[in-house]
């Protein structure tokens, strides 16, 4: 990485970045486009957040939505398949 | 509720499962309704979250729990019941995905940020003007989010699920997929960035 980041280069290094694996220099370089870019500082900040309120809607605690109701017939299959192995 | 009182739920819960799983070993066919019954509403949202398709989700159900009667004897009381049924469903939709007919894909690059010759952006990047917590707590929110998921391609989809959702290791899901490490950090920051793309009318207000 040179001296100087474009803003493609830096959203190729965003989730490393993130995750700290940059080298040292790769850390600074990145840092310094970020403080002058704000397109690039919203990007990470809404990069960020996606990535955040995906796992939150998919893992959170939130009740009814983390169940669906089951078709009878599906329940009825289920056993009916159990049964028929068994036998 | 105190604390006494949900030392003792929790105990009366261990209880029951402790018995469940007893009499699943016993080859108790009382016992396996009792399983579907009580554990397949939050087993076919994990399956429609990797295979979208209902129908297919559903017959990812349906082998699990084939596939959890059958090896009820290893069940060792390691973890809770609920978690190692849910390890056999992610497992059982993988493999729904590897061997379904493979839907035409919306090439990623569609979704993902566009850039000049020059390498700067194309289009300005407003800041979301949400917090975490009102974005979490509101239900129309929550859907779009798991929408905007279910509409990623199969490939970065089940990265993204298995990495951020599922919380399993780079290794092990180059090992689940059939795919190198590399690949999998290069899909999953592609599934990230697609899925912000895909996020972004409605957290600008633009619907």
């Amino acid at each position: 990485m040179s001296g100087m980041m474009t803003c493609k280069e830096l959203y190729d290094f965003l989730a490393e970045f993130l995750e700290g694996n940059l080298s040292e220099e790769q850390m600074r370089v990145t840092k310094k486009h970020l403080e002058h870019c704000p397109c690039c500082k919203h990007y990470l900040d809404n990069y960020s957040e996606a990535t955040r309120l995906g796992k939150s809607v998919c893992t959170g605690d939130l009740g009814e939505e983390t169940q669906v109701e089951v078709p009878e017939t599906l329940i009825q299959t289920i056993l009916a398949a159990q049964k028929s192995k068994s036998e | 509720m105190d604390r006494t009182s949900q030392q003792k739920d929790t105990a009366e819960l261990d209880e029951r499962e402790t018995h469940l799983v007893r009499s699943l070993k016993a080859g108790d066919s009382v016992a396996f309704e009792q399983l579907v019954r009580e554990y397949s509403g939050r087993l076919l949202v994990v399956a429609i979250r990797f295979l979208g398709q209902e129908q297919d989700a559903q017959d990812a159900l349906q082998d699990a729990f084939l596939s959890a009667f059958k090896s009820i004897s290893k069940f060792e009381g390691n973890s809770k019941l609920s978690t190692w049924l849910h390890r056999i469903v992610v497992n059982a939709s993988l493999m729904k995905l590897r061997t379904r007919k493979r839907k035409p894909l919306r090439p990623i690059e569609d979704i993902l940020p566009q850039f000049s010759d020059s390498g700067g952006r194309t289009a300005s990047e407003p800041l979301w003007n949400v917090t975490h917590d009102t974005a979490v707590q509101d239900r129309e929110t929550r859907n779009m989010v798991r929408q905007s998921i279910s509409e990623l391609p199969d490939s970065y989809r089940t990265v993204l699920l298995l990495r951020d959702i599922e919380q399993i290791s780079t290794e092990e899901t180059a090992q689940q997929m059939g795919i190198s490490i590399g690949a999998v950090k290069t899909r999953l920051h592609r599934a990230r960035q697609a899925l912000k793309t895909l996020l972004d009318p409605y957290m600008q207000g633009e619907i």
